[in-house]
């Protein structure tokens, strides 16, 4: 009876740290830097003068926060590159095509939202 | 402590399943999103777009200096990050055709950006650049029918595959 306790823990021991390991890899900072950097450069092609387009990076902003960066500076766009940094010596840029003047804000009022403003160049 | 737990069978088997989830974890996320396809079909559809003047034809073209300002005029921007050598390399092309639907004579065809990138559309592998045309049937102001032909490109593989 113990000796079956003892391999069922042992088992679910084992199953937790794999699901661990597995979620740490889904949430980590390079790979939603890069999700972010894509899809952020990708709705600007889509969009049009006068947008505004509000996008929720709830899970880059809490790992940000954790890192200690000020969450309303990992979304930067320079030029028609949009950078996503999300530690101190990480970040992604990805480039859009679509010749706009974009402003990103983070959203301080409803915290895990990024707001960007697109208007003609 | 029974033969279940300390059994080298069942460590061994507990080493090879960890194995796998992390080679196929690390194979999975270790692979870039490829986004080229919705940026070609995006890049196509624009164009497309720059032409028109809502369903119509517009016919701004056949202006003078609209090709010598084509990116311009579509507000469109080819500049990409400075890495990778891709300052020097231009990582996105665009032609465009606009021909007579009945006769089939050309009236209108402009290329913009890095030209040697158009030799890899027929070439099949996530190695090479992402092309996507379509062809658009158009009437103008005075039901002129037309055929408006577009072919983007879009290289950026280093950021996109593995």
């Amino acid at each position: 009876m113990t000796e079956n306790i003892i391999f069922i823990i042992l088992n679910l021991v084992f199953l937790s740290i794999l699901a661990l390991f597995l979620f740490s890899k889904m949430g980590a900072a390079a790979v939603l830097e890069e999700k972010y950097a894509k899809e952020i450069a990708l709705i600007i092609d889509s969009a049009e003068p006068v947008m505004t387009v509000t996008l929720d990076m709830s899970d880059a902003i809490e790992i940000a926060i954790k890192e200690g960066l000020d969450p309303g500076k990992i979304v930067s766009i320079e030029e028609n590159v949009v950078m996503v940094v999300l530690g101190e010596d990480s970040g992604y840029s990805y480039s859009f095509f679509n010749d706009v003047d974009v402003v990103p804000s983070f959203d301080s009022q409803h915290g895990g939202r990024y707001i960007f403003f697109i208007t003609e160049k | 402590m029974g033969d279940k737990i300390v059994s080298v069978y069942w460590f061994a088997i507990l080493f090879i399943v960890a194995a796998a989830v992390v080679y196929m974890v690390y194979s999975f996320y270790g692979e870039p999103y490829d986004v080229r396809n919705a940026e070609a079909q995006r890049l196509t559809d624009r164009t497309v777009e720059c032409f028109l003047d809502g369903v119509r034809l517009d016919g701004s073209f056949r202006g003078d200096g609209f090709s010598d300002n084509f990116l311009e005029n579509c507000d469109l921007n080819f500049r990409t990050d400075e890495i990778y050598g891709w300052g020097n390399r231009g990582q996105y092309f665009v032609s465009v055709s606009i021909s007579d639907f009945i006769s089939d004579e050309e009236i209108f065809s402009h290329e913009e950006g890095n030209s040697d990138l158009v030799e890899s559309c027929v070439l099949e592998g996530k190695l090479f650049p992402v092309c996507f045309r379509k062809d658009v049937y158009v009437l103008d102001s005075e039901d002129n029918k037309y055929k408006l032909s577009v072919l983007s490109v879009v290289r950026k593989t280093e950021k996109n595959v593995n």
